[in-house]
């Protein structure tokens, strides 16, 4: 491939991203082990996962949130 | 005030411990686990009360512990997954070691936050709407009048834009 570096990582961090969304939904067995393959394919795939995952986790403790009261 | 609501927040917990217990099991299948993700779960709200303002301790403590305890039954199941290239639903054998709990710093916590209400108030409701109301991408659309993979766009948008501020520090 001729992307340099840091395409490939925004791409990689774009495919962790995807795949915590789709998590979030649920996925079928057969996208799990997709998944799975994703992850253990390369060691930059897990870092990523597991940077987005735990961003994930943070968001989820953040309170909707609410506009300054007007008046 | 704020010392009002943090008896409240851990009267509410006391109160639906066993509730909360059960909803994590659901997920978990396994009652040691269960307890260490609702211990988990009430440390992270006790910090999460200390930045942010909870309007509704109950159903953000319930949000949680379900988030924690898919977190949890994820990183155990991938575990084995890796070691052993199997998938064992939701029945994780008790011999795999707890995974430990993730640690989120309040300092962490405020940069989130303050990303969140950065975010351009479309993004930021497709966001909430995903994130916290669990809604799919399909009702998302339909609520905010957009295409599903304009959605999906945000969702990214917003992940992005928190990662960002993470960074800086």
């Amino acid at each position: 491939m001729a992307n340099s570096e840091d395409q490939d990582s925004e791409q990689v961090w774009h495919t962790a991203v995807e795949w915590v969304i789709r998590e979030h939904e649920s996925l079928s067995p057969v996208e799990r082990q997709e998944l799975i393959g994703w992850l253990n394919m390369n060691p930059a795939h897990r870092k990523a996962y597991d940077e987005a995952s735990r961003l994930w986790l943070i968001t989820g403790l953040v309170p909707p949130f609410e506009p300054p009261a007007e008046d | 005030m704020i010392v009002e609501e943090q008896v409240e927040l851990s009267e509410v917990f006391m109160a639906h411990r066993s509730q909360l217990r059960w909803a994590a099991l659901k997920i978990l299948g396994n009652p040691e686990r269960a307890e260490d993700v609702v211990q988990d779960a009430y440390l992270k709200v006790s910090e999460a009360a200390a930045v942010f303002h909870v309007k509704q301790p109950v159903a953000y403590l319930f949000q949680m512990v379900r988030n924690l305890a898919i977190d949890h039954h994820r990183r155990i199941s991938f575990e084995l997954n890796l070691f052993e290239g199997e998938d064992d639903g939701l029945h994780v054998p008790s011999h795999i070691g707890m995974p430990e709990a993730t640690v989120i710093s309040r300092q962490h916590l405020k940069l989130v936050a303050k990303a969140i209400s950065e975010l351009p108030e479309r993004t930021r409701r497709a966001f909430e709407l995903h994130r916290l109301e669990g809604q799919t991408h399909r009702a998302i659309a339909a609520e905010l009048a957009i295409s599903t993979s304009l959605v999906n766009i945000l969702i990214h948008e917003a992940i992005d834009h928190c990662r960002a501020a993470l960074q800086s520090t």
